[in-house]
């Protein structure tokens, strides 16, 4: 399960970066990259509190 | 005491870090990078267009502002950190006694207030998106509205009590923040980028394409905004060199450094520098800068609506939560160096009063409109003491001088300090005050580390005369 959530949070990573890009690159429109990376941002939250901070406190 | 109760009482706060509890390289990489991407970022960027800047000046002065403050780290700072392994504050107590560093208490902590301050108006700013009340202009020095001055105050005090209550739990949104914050930096500049193309309908299809772009559209130079500093290459080379001289120059990251394996792994300020100074003004400038080109008339700097504009929600997220994770640990640094002058109050009470301090100062445009100059006179204030460290270390010895005199001679004020720090400070004034160019707030305290190690090491010889090292 942890490395699913891990799987989708680094995914969501790249979601963010990936939307600006294919904005600049012309393939979508500033409406659709603002949706992505709001979509992105939700994702990462969501799943990044799954395991983030767990990991540190799992270690100690 | 063990380490396990110095770990319960803080983290060996008066005493040096033992190996078994040093870092490597990796730990501080991550926390260099998510320290230096704050809501400040969004401020700074601006304003450097705002003060005219050009291509070659912006790029060439912080890649060389920012080499030389990872430098700065390396060799004034980590070294004298993995050799005693203290945190700044007891060094500085052993050199300077306890009356002293009481006083940097205080100048440390109002100036901490002040920043926090700027973190919070940036966070309002993006309410100011969601709820449309006006939001104050860059030459605004006083709040200029109702809905401004309710926004200021909501935040605000919800990341007083966060601060006071769940530091913890903040800590670790911040660092779940961190990577995706960075990213959303990242974005900016990308997006910012593609609406110049559009806007300018200029061709860029290699790098002398985007060299033009950048010199003929984003980084114009020519005149500043009014009421605003013309920014040269080595205004931008100082500021960026500067800008954290609290924490290198001024010795403040000992308490951090004092955990490193070695000297060198404060290469991973690098981290921080190279993201957050570099790419993160950048992303920021190039969003002020499309706005000035679209509406040479709105020069307002303010963080939200910018980000708005660029990557809609996301972007207002990342502006509240860059100014609230970086606000919470200045708040709570804050109110530990207050507290340290009222050790009678509780940790809760001294927060929230420091918490409030800094919404006060947050209401006022002041501070975040002239974070420039205001970040340069934080490193000043706070840079003599990092020269007195560094002169009690290196220099004192080798003149057969007293190291830690205050603990040497049970002083409560080590006069040699006080005179470095205060004179020091009143030279610096003056200079920045005769209006000459090269003695502006932003350069000033290069001459003013060496005036303030001479001053340490003169006042010490006299006052140990006729003693033996």
């Amino acid at each position: 399960m942890k490395k699913i959530m891990e799987t989708i949070s680094y995914l969501s990573l790249v979601l963010i970066v990936a939307a600006p890009s294919l904005f600049y690159a012309g393939a979508i429109d500033l409406e659709m990259n603002k949706m992505l990376m709001l979509l992105a941002t939700i994702v990462w939250f969501a799943s990044a509190l799954c395991w983030m901070g767990r990991e540190k406190k799992a270690a100690s | 005491m063990t380490e396990k109760k110095q770990e319960k009482h803080g983290e060996f706060e008066r005493e040096p870090v033992p190996a078994s509890k040093t870092k490597g390289l990796k730990a501080f990489v991550g926390m260099y990078a998510g320290e230096h991407c704050a809501g400040t970022e969004l401020m700074i960027g601006p304003l450097f267009v705002a003060a005219g800047v050009s291509a070659f000046d912006v790029l060439g002065g912080l890649f060389l502002g920012n080499l030389l403050a990872v430098l700065s780290w390396m060799f004034l700072c980590a070294p004298i950190a993995v050799r005693c392994r203290l945190t700044l504050y007891y060094q500085l107590e052993k050199i300077c006694g306890r009356r002293l560093v009481t006083l940097y208490n205080l100048a440390n902590g109002v100036m901490f207030c002040f920043l926090a301050g700027s973190m919070i108006t940036v966070s309002a700013t993006a309410l100011g998106v969601w709820f449309n009340f006006p939001m104050p202009g860059l030459n605004d020095l006083l709040p200029n509205s109702m809905g401004w001055v309710l926004a200021v105050l909501a935040i605000g005090a919800i990341i007083s009590v966060v601060a006071a209550w769940g530091y913890e739990t903040v800590s670790k949104v911040a660092n779940i923040a961190a990577p995706w914050m960075v990213l959303v930096f990242l974005g900016f500049g990308i997006i910012g980028l593609r609406q110049f193309i559009e806007v300018t309908g200029a061709e860029v299809n290699s790098l002398s394409s985007l060299w033009n772009l950048c010199t003929e559209h984003i980084w114009k130079g020519g005149d500043p905004l009014p009421g605003q500093v013309k920014f040269t290459f080595w205004h931008v080379t100082f500021f960026a060199w500067f800008c954290n001289m609290a924490m290198h120059v001024g010795m403040s990251d000992l308490s951090v450094l004092r955990f490193a394996k070695k000297p060198w792994h404060a290469v991973a300020s690098a981290s921080g520098m190279y993201v957050g100074h570099f790419m993160a003004w950048l992303a920021a400038s190039i969003l002020y800068a499309l706005q000035l080109h679209m509406d040479p008339t709105n020069t307002n700097v303010l963080p939200g609506p910018l980000a708005y504009r660029a990557a809609g929600v996301a972007g207002l997220i990342c502006v509240i939560v860059a100014g609230w994770t970086t606000a919470n640990p200045t708040i709570y640094r804050a109110g530990l160096a207050f507290q340290a002058i009222m050790p009678n109050k509780s940790r809760f009470a001294v927060t929230i009063g420091t918490g409030l301090l800094a919404t006060l100062a947050g209401m006022f445009p002041a501070i975040a409109m002239r974070l420039l100059g205001f970040v340069a006179l934080y490193g000043l204030i706070l840079m003599p003491m990092g020269a007195v460290v560094f002169a009690d270390f290196w220099i004192l010895p080798k003149l057969g001088l007293k190291q830690y005199y205050a603990e040497h001679r049970g002083l409560k004020i080590n006069w040699a300090a006080g005179i470095a720090w205060i004179a020091t400070l009143a030279i610096c004034v003056a200079l920045v005050l005769s209006g000459k160019p090269q003695f502006q707030i932003y350069f000033v305290s290069l001459p003013g580390w060496f005036i303030a190690t001479a001053l340490y090491i003169g006042v010490s010889k006299l006052q140990q005369k006729g003693e033996r090292a």
